[in-house]
């Protein structure tokens, strides 16, 4: 195997020790004495005409330097779809939008003088879900939908609220539905709410005098707000300079374009002097967008085998108040909408619909969280009514290689053995997944197992690059575009180069901000792409490099390259391990011992782009927009107090089959990461309204998120089916454990009070009022 | 960062922050107390309850120290949840204020503060008013000190500009029984916090997250039943946005029988 058997250990993360010792400068570590501050007031109200706006005490404010309102910008953002006026204009669209903005000589001074603005306001009629906005005569939250801007797979219905319909056509469903042997049909929703990634948002912008935009932010995507501000603005891109240093969580909320357009502008108001603006937590949850809802129904056709025949999907995502990440989400929902399991017929339409709360972007999972509640209901509803183990049921339909997807691209033989992930995590929760225990005392033990596959949501020209450059000892650095966000992929990345280079890893030094005006190209820090693009960029900059090591070991030691090989920090002979050169003598060019240079530095470069994707048919949904499928089973095992509906999560427990594991320790952290975001997601996140579409969760004393007390024990087993296009075999991991945990949460919980939980988030009290229900 | 400035005063002795106060108080100026900070800080963040000036009352003996006498222990009411949980074993109440927050609030959680807040749970008023605590309150007219149940009625009936400045808190105290449910995570407010205690000829019971603030009753012994509990509690009982009425009221039933299961069987007197 490995020359160096660095891939495949837990070795400590690059970043670990900056950061326990408080040595790494996030975002909001940059303090320039030049800067000024921006500070924004936001709406109060879920959907307003604005009717009037003053400035003119918040303008005469000490400090002040500007004053700015939806009204002093004609343009509009998006990331997809163009919606959104920088600051709101004329109406605002959702509680928590930003309408004015104080640009001050300190922090204190914009927040004080835009305390100032005077804005008046008169209600308008709120929408808060999608079945509201889509009814009949439901006001338009977009009236000027079909003069927005959009791109090609996006397909906006301007005169309604659907910012995105994506549509799959698979088969004949009314035949297969006709033929059944049963059917069922289930209905679920799920509230929109917030990452609530440590760190808030934040963007620096500044215009130097040269033209040149320098940017520092909080982004998970320094390449695509490059890009987008090249867009919005019409400006070269080789003049905008984005810095993104390491981020205290992203989990989607910072892939896109965030605050950096509007500190841009504010910039560019001031004459060019850098602005910061930074979101207040609770900024970050309302402002800024969060994560998306559902209203979901999924029927479900078996033929007398228990095949799985037919599928008829409707999922209603409630975007919010702008389209952002949101069209995107439910265009990738339908790529995968079935699940990890074969259908041969299917109708999906898939809705990305506007409302009046918070916008939505991209969150981990990335519409897979969303469908998988959906069909994991839907198949335990169908398990129920064929009295047949849960187990079983999904075992015997788990989708698999050589067969089609909903988008009729074929699975190949990388394909990830569901079948033995659901085998795997039937004997961790002991089997016998559809029996409730009694424990007497009112109490009840359930269990539950759920199926999930993810593959990536993104452009089919996807990049990734790598640059590797060396050191006077033979160690190397290697600069990716890809952002350290908590994940651990650039210590993956430097440990696919030990391995590959055959050096240790201390040798090898991974660059941990980027900056897009040095690194190479790179998509975005999302989509669980990073390991696997990136890592197959640097792995062909490693081959790169060695390719140049033995040019020059060739000519020093008078034998073909061919003959030689790079390992041990060494190139040599294999067989005459003393007849070659330290990798320190070749890193910076050979010297002879009479003076004479050769050859110069090694620099190894690699790239990356994704091969053979096409977007989809826009009627059929037919193509091949999936680069690498992640698949894996998930369960839990739960106590449930039937008196009160308490309930104990004892076990979650995850099988995925990750082709290879590079870090086993931070693969298992990146697995039980997404499995209690996803355990959170079910049991207590998401805004709570009010009656005129008010956020009342509006700040973290109320917006509840899990804490460790509430962990379950966590049991994690990896399979390594190899994807033959990765790097050692890895493929992506890190969203996926989070997509079967609300699922399996739900499914048993409904097992344990025998009644349907399909509505999220499942609190104790949502348990009793359903055991109440009918009785 | 805080949208307001404000003097920040420092008195270190009771007169002085009694004193500060009555001077704000005469002019019209609003003035905060300060010790803990944390429900503060949070509003004055969010720009609510603006205040000219805050008294912090931490560098005043009487409300910082913390002393163990024979019969009972003092507590300043400064002292932070942490301290009171880890330097004494008055168990009843350090049950409860772990329940309260977490760690690292409960270093700046004041046991002053968790009682006279603007927050309406107030949980700590549960096992002081169970153990019989005496509260002292300084007013410019000097120190008084009296039983916690005669002042507290929902919230500490203080005199404007008066100062908690300590709980008296008996070593002994009498059975109790408590249960806390939250709407799901358990570091959260309480949507039921029930404390009972046998107080021989009467049983006390307290409840907190059930209403609009907290509420507790003196039950006769003999006339005691867990559906005479029920019903004078029923009223109280409010929805807000972690849980409905009707689940507490629920949760309440449940909590009475699982307390007269470990009190015996039966809530009638044992000795």
């Amino acid at each position: 195997m490995g020359k160096n058997s660095s891939v495949g250990t837990s070795a400590f993360r690059k970043e670990s020790l900056e950061k326990v010792s408080g040595q790494v400068l996030y975002g909001n570590d940059y303090n320039d004495p030049r800067l000024l501050h921006g500070a924004v007031k936001v709406s109060p109200h879920a959907h307003a005409a604005i009717t009037s706006v003053d400035t003119s005490q918040a303008k005469a404010m000490p400090g002040v330097k500007a004053i700015l309102v939806g009204d002093d910008f004609d343009i509009n953002f998006g990331l997809y779809l163009g919606d959104k006026s920088p600051i709101a204009r004329g109406v605002v669209r959702h509680h928590g939008e930003v309408v004015a903005v104080a640009v001050a000589d300190t922090l204190e001074n914009a927040q004080a003088a835009v305390n100032q603005v005077q804005i008046t306001y008169e209600p308008l009629e709120v929408i808060s879900t999608p079945s509201q906005a889509l009814g009949e005569g439901a006001p338009l939250i977009h009236p000027d939908m079909g003069t927005y801007s959009h791109i090609d797979p996006i397909h906006p219905e301007p005169g309604s609220n659907i910012a995105n319909r994506t549509k799959i056509r698979k088969g004949d469903v009314a035949s297969a539905m006709e033929a059944a042997s049963a059917v069922v049909e289930t209905q679920v929703s799920i509230p929109c709410g917030d990452h609530v990634a440590m760190e808030p948002r934040l963007a620096i912008a500044e215009i130097k005098k040269t033209g040149d935009i320098h940017m520092v932010s909080a982004t998970q995507a320094p390449f695509v707000v490059k890009g987008l501000m090249s867009a919005f603005f019409d400006i070269d891109p080789g003049k905008i300079v984005v810095h993104a240093p390491m981020l205290g969580g992203g989990f989607g909320g910072k892939a896109g374009i965030q605050l950096e357009g509007l500190a841009y502008l504010l910039s560019l108001k001031v004459g060019g002097r850098p602005v910061k603006l930074v979101n207040t937590r609770e900024n970050d949850l309302l402002a800024s967008p969060g994560h998306i809802g559902l209203e979901g129904r999924v029927k479900l056709a078996v033929d007398a085998n228990n095949h799985f025949t037919a599928m008829e999907l409707d999922y209603h995502f409630n975007s919010g108040a702008f389209a952002d990440y949101a069209v995107n989400v439910s265009r990738a929902a339908a790529i995968s909408c079935t699940g990890p399991y074969y259908v041969p017929n299917i109708r999906c339409d898939s809705l990305c619909v506007y409302t009046n709360q918070p916008f939505a972007t991209a969150y981990r999972g990335f519409g897979h969280i969303e469908l998988g509640f959906a069909i994991e209901r839907a198949i335990d509803d169908m398990a129920l009514k064929l009295d047949m183990d849960p187990y079983e049921l999904r075992r015997l339909n788990g989708v698999k290689a050589g067969q089609t997807t909903p988008v009729q691209s074929v699975l190949n033989q990388s394909t990830g053995r569901i079948d033995k992930c659901f085998d795997r995590v039937n004997d961790m929760l002991g089997g016998q997944i559809g029996q409730v225990e009694d424990l007497g005392d009112h109490k009840v033990r359930a269990k539950a197992i759920t199926g999930l596959w993810k593959a990536p949501a993104m452009p089919t020209n996807t990049d990734a690059g790598a640059i590797l450059t060396f050191n006077g000892d033979g160690s190397c650095n290697i600069n990716t575009g890809v952002v350290e966000i908590g994940q651990g992929t650039k210590t993956g990345l430097g440990q696919i180069a030990a391995e590959t280079l055959g050096i240790p890893l201390e040798k090898v030094h991974v660059q941990m901000p980027v900056d897009t005006r040095i690194a190479p190209s790179d998509w975005a820090t999302a989509a669980s792409r990073g390991l696997f693009m990136a890592g197959n960029a640097v792995y062909e900059a490693c081959q790169d490099a060695i390719a140049q090591i033995k040019e020059v070991g060739s000519q020093v030691l008078r034998v073909p390259p061919q003959d030689l090989v790079v390992d041990k920090e060494r190139v040599c002979v294999p067989d005459e391990p003393h007849h070659g050169l330290d990798l320190a003598e070749v890193a910076l060019g050979y010297v002879y011992p009479n003076g004479n240079a050769i050859f110069g530095q090694i620099i190894g470069r690699g790239r990356y782009i994704a091969k053979n994707l096409t977007d989809i048919d826009p009627e059929t949904g037919a193509g091949h927009p999936d680069l690498e499928w992640t698949l894996g089973a998930e369960g839990v095992e739960i106590d449930v107090d039937l008196r009160t509906g308490q309930y104990t999560i004892n076990k979650a427990v995850c099988c995925i089959d990750v082709g290879r594991v590079i870090n086993p320790q931070i693969a298992r952290g990146q697995i039980v990461g997404g499995m209690a975001m996803g355990i959170g997601y079910t049991t207590m996140e998401g805004f709570k309204l009010n009656s005129r579409g008010q956020i009342t969760n509006d700040t973290l004393r109320d917006f509840k998120i899990m804490r460790y007390d509430d962990a379950p024990t966590y049991q994690v087993e990896f399979l390594e089916t190899p994807q033959q296009d990765g790097p050692y075999g890895a493929r992506g991991l890190g969203e996926q454990s989070v997509i079967g945990m609300p699922g399996a949460v739900s499914n048993a919980l409904s097992r344990a009070i025998g009644k349907s939980l399909n509505h999220i988030p499942i609190t104790p009290e949502t348990l009793w009022r359903t055991m109440m229900e009918d009785k | 960062m805080i949208p307001f400035d404000f003097d920040y005063y420092r008195p270190s002795t009771i007169q002085e922050a009694v004193s500060l106060m009555k001077g704000f108080m005469d002019n019209k100026e609003k003035a905060s107390y300060y010790a803990g900070g944390t429900e503060l800080m949070t509003n004055f963040r969010k720009g609510k309850m603006p205040v000219q000036a805050v008294i912090d009352i931490k560098a005043i003996h009487q409300v910082h120290q913390m002393t163990e006498g024979e019969e009972a222990w003092e507590i300043g009411a400064g002292v932070p949840l942490t301290r009171v949980i880890e330097e004494t074993s008055l168990t009843p109440l350090n049950e409860v204020l772990r329940k309260i927050a977490d760690h690292t609030t409960r270093n700046a959680l004041s046991l002053g503060g968790n009682i006279t807040g603007r927050l309406p749970y107030r949980e700590a008023v549960l096992p002081l008013l169970a153990m019989e605590a005496q509260v002292s309150v300084a007013s410019v007219e000097g120190v008084r000190t009296l039983a916690l149940k005669d002042i507290f009625d929902k919230r500490l009936l203080l005199g404007a500009g008066d100062l908690l400045v300590s709980f008296h808190i008996p070593k002994a105290w009498p059975k109790t029984f408590a249960i806390r449910h939250t709407e799901n995570t358990k570091v959260d407010y309480p949507i039921f916090h029930l404390l009972g205690a046998d107080l021989g000829d009467q049983v006390l019971i307290g409840l907190s997250g059930y209403g609009s603030f907290p509420v507790y009753q003196y039950f006769d012994r003999t006339q005691l039943t867990q559906e005479r509990i029920a019903e004078d509690f029923a009223a109280h009982a409010k929805d807000n946005q972690r849980a409905t009425a009707d689940y507490k009221r629920h949760l309440l039933a449940m909590a009475l029988e699982d307390m007269k299961k470990e009190w015996g069987g039966s809530f009638a007197h044992e000795g």
